[in-house]
């Protein structure tokens, strides 16, 4: 059995009184695709924040390939090229066309030179389907291209592993699907995911494993088939109903 | 969103359950504390040698420091003055004089900037094309030449086109208009009859805001007719106090006109210039604050049948008037400051008298700049904490 | 004017019913009518006497004031001494050096009008940072081949121009670390910033001229000079750098938290998340306050004047003592306000052109993408 790429042990965080995290631990295999889901405020995106260091902690570790993660900022930096992520809002660099937003932190994080940053860059465009639009501003794609392109910027650093913080929360359904299509690829190529969303059609399909959060805590975790067979808690039972009521997917 | 990239690689923390900092949090403070003590450091080492330059240079020109100077006798006449002095006065009561100069410019100017400003503002928006034509004309030419450009133009073209003395151009008989000023009379001495009818027409004027005020919380309207009575009532006060008083008019005696006041040529270039220029920018803040009103408002309020002058009045002008007020006092603190150029032309303001003269007379050099950049800032502060206040009380009202 | 129909008439038809409008809403507004026809006959008496005093019977050649129709404008004078007013006292043999400094930078701004070529943004970015010292370098001298003039020499619109531009671009980097200064975390740092930009915005151009003529020196180290030109350009730039730095940190504050995580995300750290990603959108949205600026700049220019530079206004203020152009105040303005005016008036146009652009370049869909 390989090593955990990412361990996260008793992991906790407070609000002042409030907590958002209570002693969460998790490990993600690496070649794995995690789906972290549950009602909002179960502290899923603030986990998945923790991993790549955008928020704190107060108590416990994050142990990224063998290395603790300490909040110094050299640490940080190296830890963040370690870990992409996918943003709900995609954040795509407004004044940059599409190619140069995926070249752009390989050129000048990576420091790579220009002319094979943009070769692997539109590789990179090409298998998000978007190597036609690489001079295009991201004000004239739709949200689903500029998600698209944002995965494809992450996907450029050649990441360990990808985090998704619900990236299709803010695309209307046309685009959802072109989104998910691309994340199912990744999942099934191998690509180390730990994915926050509400679509359990993606988590039904393609996750190894589902974690179930409430109140700052996994109360289950399982994989797919028996997680949506038969969820073990009272809480997944109700929030699965309401899924369901509400998505035929 | 002030959140910075700094604030991103800090990571600033929340405190732990127990509200005691963790280490993580103090070994961070720490680093934060030990920063600030080093940037402090090294400014206080570049102000040291400042200072150490400074007093070698000054001792090497043998000139002396203190502010015992501001007792001493300043030994030069000022041209204009609000306040009584003379070549006997301090250089202190001069700082005073020069202040009150600057003072009366900047509130001159900042009047009447203002109405000119709001008419031409209201021309530009107005459905009467040449008012808007001109309006915009006005605005453009005026806007894009340097202040100074206008000073200049103000006292060496058109006021130096002005008669002479002996020919000056009278004004009712009273007022006397000539290149070397302009001559008003002023009330030789006031006797309990026109007095009495003075305050008679301030405390008209006041019942008449009070009541326009009580109407307004009300919602009501203050009839047209009633506004009309006061205002009559308060004009013929006025009228009939003036007739009454004795004044004392200018009479040309010798090679000037005596009695009344004289405003200098050199005054009333730098009045109309900072006015004629700040008119034009306030015009554009009115433009700006009208049209800032959405259509949708004005269709509204048409909708609800009102006429257009009561929505200038109640719907328009209130709205812009809240946006309107910062880019205002931004104007208005700009304009105390081009109170400054009187030194141009010679007009004795603070920075002429006191940054001028009496920094060549006395080499204070450190004081004087200290206690004029003080007034200044002093002013300038003053306007953004009244601003402040306006946009508080303004966001209360609108909530 | 009412609204006209969306489609379009044939043009007799539609001037017959546009003055069919016209005169029903006079009769409508006789109050507006008037005014109209006031403020039609000033402005055609005022034009009429400005065309006929100032083109039809103007001089434009002679040798002196006497030469001149007292009727109409004597822009002989402006012809005459056409050469101070744009090189102030430079040497005649040297002028061209005076020549490339002034026509640098309008040369440089049509650059950005001009179709697009190669390279075009790094030529024209690099022309402007290096401006200063390559035109304080040709102009003062010293070195082989060119001959030193002294600053004192320096005068007229090369001054101006010189002033102008140097002011604008040292102020730029000096208020874009004032801006993120002010909004650092740090509060010591946030302060000390703070009240720089406070007390530099508080105080009156004129002031900080004196201050800096007079202050300046004695903050050097004993026997340290330095040319009044400096001291000057000094108290002009930090000026500069203030009312700048405001304006940036406008810019700075409309960036959506979301681009400072995304670009931590994928590894930037603090300098290279400000250069690559965070000060070109920052800089970018607030470009027309930056042109406002810079429009306000050029026109204090004219302030050197009170520490005893000649720029151009007080060069001709100067030549108008002249004896033998005695009484020509209107015509030395009228040509330093045509000068300004088109200028002035020109990089607003430009600033209009680009915001147009740049609001073409952003439909809706940016909103989602660029803040959260």
């Amino acid at each position: 059995m390989s090593e955990p790429l990412i361990s996260v042990r008793s992991l906790s965080k407070w609000y002042g009184a409030w907590c958002a995290l209570d002693h969460v631990s998790l490990d993600v295999e690496p070649g794995s695709c995690t789906v972290l889901c549950g009602p909002s405020g179960s502290g899923k995106s603030t986990l998945l924040r923790c991993l790549n260091g955008l928020e704190e902690w107060e108590e416990g570790d994050v142990v990224i390939g063998g290395t603790p993660v300490a909040h110094r900022t050299r640490d940080l930096r190296r830890l963040r090229r370690e870990v992409g992520m996918v943003f709900q809002s995609f954040n795509l660099f407004p004044h940059l066309d599409a190619l140069t937003n995926v070249t752009i932190a390989p050129r000048i994080v990576g420091r790579r030179r220009r002319t094979d940053a943009e070769r692997a860059g539109m590789e990179l465009l090409a298998r998000v389907g978007l190597a036609d639009q690489a001079h295009k501003l991201p004000a004239d794609l739709s949200g689903g291209q500029q998600q698209r392109v944002a995965i494809a910027r992450a996907l450029a650093m050649q990441p360990r592993a990808l985090l998704f913080d619900e990236p299709t929360s803010a695309l209307d359904p046309e685009s959802i699907k072109e989104v998910l299509d691309i994340m199912v690829d990744l999942a099934r190529s191998g690509t180390t995911m730990v994915v926050v969303t509400h679509e359990m059609g993606f988590a039904r399909h393609v996750a190894h494993r589902i974690a179930f959060m409430d109140r700052g805590r996994i109360i289950e975790m399982a994989d797919p088939r028996s997680f949506f067979a038969a969820p073990a808690s009272d809480r997944a039972k109700a929030f699965l109903g309401q899924i369901r009521a509400t998505d035929p997917a | 969103m002030l959140t910075t990239a700094a604030n991103l690689m800090d990571e600033g923390g929340r405190a732990g359950r127990s509200g005691a900092p963790t280490p993580r949090q103090v070994r961070r403070r720490r680093a934060a504390l030990l920063q600030q003590l080093v940037l402090l450091g090294a400014l206080a080492v570049v102000a040291g040698l400042i200072v150490r330059n400074t007093v070698i240079n000054l001792q090497a020109r043998g000139l002396a420091s203190g502010f015992d100077f501001l007792w001493q006798e300043a030994g030069f006449n000022v041209g204009f003055s609000l306040i009584q002095a003379d070549a006997s006065s301090t250089y202190g009561r001069i700082f005073l004089v020069g202040l009150l100069n600057s003072l009366l410019v900047a509130a001159v100017a900042m009047v009447a900037a203002t109405l000119l400003g709001f008419l031409v503002g209201l021309a530009r928006v107005s459905p009467n094309v040449p008012a808007r034509l001109l309006s915009k004309g006005y605005v453009e030419l005026v806007r894009n030449l340097p202040l100074l450009l206008h000073l200049l133009l103000w006292q060496g073209v058109i006021l130096r086109s002005l008669p002479t003395v002996r020919e000056a151009l009278g004004l009712g008989g009273v007022a006397f208009l000539s290149n070397r000023g302009l001559y008003l009379p002023t009330p030789a001495a006031w006797s309990a009859v026109p007095l009495m009818l003075l305050t008679g027409a301030v405390a008209a004027a006041v019942a008449g805001l009070l009541l326009a005020r009580r109407a307004h919380r009300r919602q009501e309207l203050l009839s047209p007719h009633v506004a009309a009575s006061i205002g009559g009532l308060v004009l013929a006060l006025l009228v009939v106090t003036a007739a009454a008083i004795e004044w004392e008019v200018p009479t040309l005696k010798g090679f000037d006109y005596r009695d009344g006041v004289k405003i200098m040529p050199e005054l009333a270039a730098l009045i109309a210039a900072l006015t004629l220029y700040n008119a034009a920018f306030v015009a554009e803040i009115v433009r700006a604050g009208i049209q800032s009103v959405g259509e949708g408002q004005h269709q509204a309020a048409t909708a609800l049948g009102l006429s257009p002058r009561l929505i200038m009045r109640l719907v328009i002008v209130p709205q812009a008037i809240r946006v309107m007020v910062p880019p205002m006092a931004n104007q208005y603190a700009h304009l105390i400051k081009a109170s400054a150029l009187a030194t141009v032309v010679g007009f004795p303001d603070l920075v002429n008298v006191f940054m001028g003269t009496a920094l060549n007379q006395t080499g204070r050099a450190v004081e004087i700049v200290v206690l004029t950049a003080a007034v200044y800032l002093t002013l300038t502060a003053a306007v953004s904490v009244g601003t402040n206040w306006y946009a508080r009380r303004v966001k209360l009202v609108e909530r | 004017m009412a609204a006209e129909a969306l489609s379009s008439p044939p043009i007799p038809r539609r001037l017959a019913r546009q003055s069919g409008v016209l005169l029903a809403t006079a009769a409508r507004h006789p109050f507006s009518l008037l005014v109209s026809l006031a403020l039609l006959y000033v402005a055609w008496i005022v034009g009429e006497r400005i065309v006929s005093w100032g083109i039809v019977h103007a001089t434009f050649v002679a040798a002196d004031r006497s030469g001149c129709d007292p009727a109409g404008a004597c822009w002989a004078f402006i012809v005459n001494r056409l050469p101070q007013f744009a090189f102030g006292f430079y040497p005649e043999a040297e002028r061209w050096r005076a020549l490339l400094v002034v026509l640098a930078p309008p040369a440089l701004m049509l650059l950005a009008v001009v179709p697009e070529f190669r390279g075009r943004r790094a030529f024209i970015t690099a022309g402007f940072c290096l401006y200063p010292l390559l035109a304080f370098t040709l102009l003062a001298g010293g070195l082989p081949g060119l001959s030193a003039v002294s600053t004192e020499k320096w005068g007229g619109l090369t001054l101006t121009m010189l002033v102008g531009m140097s002011a604008f671009v040292l102020s730029f980097p000096i208020a874009i670390l004032l801006a993120l200064a002010r909004t650092a975390s740090l509060p010591a740092l946030r302060l000390v910033a703070a009240g720089f930009i406070e007390f530099w915005r508080g105080l009156p151009l004129v002031a900080i001229l004196f201050m800096s003529v007079i202050m300046l020196p004695l903050f050097l180290p004993p026997g340290v000079e330095a040319p009044r030109l400096s001291l000057a350009l000094a108290g002009i730039t930090l000026y500069s750098a203030a009312y700048l730095a405001e304006v940036v940190r406008g810019g700075l504050q409309g960036i959506g938290r979301g681009q400072y995580e995304a670009a931590g995300a994928l590894g930037f750290g603090f300098w290279s998340m400000q250069g690559y990603v965070v000060l070109p959108q920052a800089l970018r949205s607030v470009v027309p306050a930056i042109v406002n600026t810079a429009i306000a700049l050029f026109k204090d220019t004219t302030y050197v004047m009170v520490v005893g530079l000649f720029d151009l206004l007080n060069i001709v203020v100067a030549g108008l003592s002249d004896a033998h152009w005695i009484g020509l105040a209107t015509e030395g303005y009228i040509f330093v306000g045509v000068i300004y005016w088109t200028i002035c008036f020109g990089m607003s146009r430009m600033s209009a052109r680009f915001e147009h652009c740049e609001q073409r370049r952003q439909p809706a869909g940016a909103a989602a993408g660029a803040s959260q």
